[in-house]
């Protein structure tokens, strides 16, 4: 295995736009959802009616936190600024001029982010740090106003390619997260001790519903917390593999889904499983949206079968368009794909 | 044009591991060589939002129930309490916009946010809304800190007292000191 071919290939080899597009129409929904919950608590956090005044943003943001909201703080400005950066939210869901949309979203989150350092949490941080990465990928190449454009002026309605690099910085991205929560959880023992989520369960200002009860079943308690650890280890590493990528995509959308009720962090899990779907190959996200789809329920199976496998990119595909199985690849030529050029 | 190709394809290995390496630095736990790097990446990490620590419930959650409060003593000796927003007793519904107050009384147990406390204090001073000849003030930050019970145990003591956590004390001499 020559090791600069494989980062070569892993950074730069092109892959389909559809995973990364869809991920932007539901990380845009989701940036929308955000901007939707801080209009109820905006004056507080993020105007001189609120919490802080004067140079107190400032100060609180130190020297390297910059945001014009910093010395722009009156209600009206910040009102303006929450309007223009919803606009740009529903362009980039859109995919109209994404490019420039997509840079405007990042700053506009970024002015809010660092205006606000006093209740910033992992929420927050995700976006900021997942709307930096879309700002430096190509997410409007696909399911966009942007690649329809573009197809009507090519003339055909062919799959785009893109290069991936900032998308797999993504990926990692989401790796370190669960691979960093977890080896953190490992230094303390409640979570190998089973009882983590007995006090999260007792924290009534951070949790979400009263789940008091189910203290009384301390095993139960143990299953929970330490089959989140392990489901956490394992999402930092089995999303990467096709074989087990939809079971711990799965595990992990559960693992968020049981989360909802326990805490009050809203948007955190949407995010972390919205990113599962740059991890996907467009057949798996074809089958993914077919899930979805309510005409497939009732249709006839063998329709479905045949309408995925006609999606299936020919050989001469080029290399990397599957997403990620550089090193079996490598090691199974018959397995791979694009050898032509 | 394959030199240009090959030359973006430099500049942005470049970039990918300059990224990878802070994003990592940042993320692995304090540590001499940690402490060593993390102020040469500071510059790149903090202006641009990418800064993050995954710590939520980790090592350990936090099972307190923390609420933040503040007493004021007035010129005349007249004592007010001040609550901050609580979102425990409302309904998930508008608890869930509402999750910053919560994560706001966290971050000011944490030292780093110390001169925040100060703010959260003038800010009381505020909403109390006290006349000039009210001032000196003296205001205390504190948090009411009511633990969970021991693993295995489905309810807490009502009888149980809270905590007191004192956050910090401070002296207003006028009103011009709160209202900047």
């Amino acid at each position: 295995m020559n090791p600069l071919r494989t980062w070569n290939r892993f950074w730069f080899g092109a892959i389909s736009a559809r995973p990364l597009g869809m991920f932007r129409i539901v990380f845009g929904i989701l940036v929308l959802a955000h901007l939707a919950f801080i209009t109820v608590d905006l004056d507080y956090w993020y105007t001189d009616a609120g919490l802080l005044q004067s140079d107190q943003a400032r100060l609180a943001a130190g020297p390297w936190r910059f945001s014009p909201l910093q010395w722009v703080q009156d209600p009206t400005s910040v009102r303006c600024v929450w309007g223009a950066l919803t606009a740009v939210a529903v362009a980039f869901v859109l995919g109209w001029r994404t490019r420039i949309m997509s840079i405007l979203l990042y700053l506009g989150l970024l002015s809010l982010y660092h205006r606000n350092i006093s209740s910033n949490c992992g929420p927050d941080q995700l976006m900021m740090i997942t709307s930096f990465y879309m700002m430096l990928s190509p997410c409007g190449a696909a399911l966009s106003l942007d690649a329809r454009r573009a197809a009507l002026r090519r003339g055909t309605v062919a799959e785009p390619l893109i290069i991936p690099w900032a998308q797999r910085l993504l990926q990692i991205q989401l790796c370190l997260i669960y691979l960093a929560t977890a080896a953190f959880k490992c230094h303390g023992s409640t979570w190998l001790g089973g009882t983590a989520i007995h006090h999260v369960i007792f924290n009534h200002e951070v949790g979400q519903l009263n789940l008091e009860w189910l203290a009384g079943y301390p095993v139960v308690i143990s299953v929970l917390s330490q089959t989140a650890l392990l489901v956490e280890f394992a999402l930092a590493f089995l999303l990467w593999f096709r074989p087990t990528r939809k079971w711990i995509a799965l595990a992990g959308v559960l693992l968020h889904a049981g989360i909802v009720p326990l805490v009050n962090v809203p948007l955190f899990g949407e995010q972390m499983a919205a990113i599962y779907l740059v991890f996907l190959a467009p057949d798996e996200l074809d089958a993914l949206l077919g899930f979805f789809d309510p005409r497939r329920w009732f249709g006839r199976r063998g329709t479905e079968l045949q309408a995925l496998s006609a999606r299936l990119d020919p050989a001469c595909a080029l290399d990397g368009w599957r997403q990620l199985e550089l090193a079996f690849d490598a090691a199974d030529p018959a397995n791979r794909i694009g050898q032509a050029h | 044009m394959a030199w240009r190709r090959t030359a973006w394809r430099l500049a942005i290995s470049g970039f990918v591991l300059f990224h990878l390496t802070a994003t990592v630095v940042w993320n692995i736990p304090n540590s001499p060589l940690r402490q060593c790097l993390i102020p040469a990446f500071r510059p790149y990490m903090l202006p641009l939002g990418l800064w993050q620590s995954w710590w939520m419930f980790a090592p350990d959650p936090m099972g307190d129930t923390a609420v933040l409060e503040s007493e004021v003593i007035d010129a005349k000796g007249m004592r007010h309490i001040y609550a901050f927003p609580r979102v425990a007793d409302l309904p998930w519904w508008k608890k869930l916009p509402r999750f910053r107050h919560p994560k706001f009384t966290c971050n000011l147990l944490i030292d780093e946010y110390a001169n925040q406390r100060e703010f959260a204090g003038r800010y009381v001073l505020r909403q109390i809304g006290l006349q000039p000849d009210a001032y000196p003030v003296h205001l205390s930050l504190y948090c009411q800190i009511k633990p969970p019970p021991p693993p295995g145990q489905p309810f807490i003591d009502p009888l149980t007292p809270a905590r007191l956590h004192v956050l910090g004390t401070y002296d207003f001499a006028a009103l011009d000191e709160v209202r900047p």
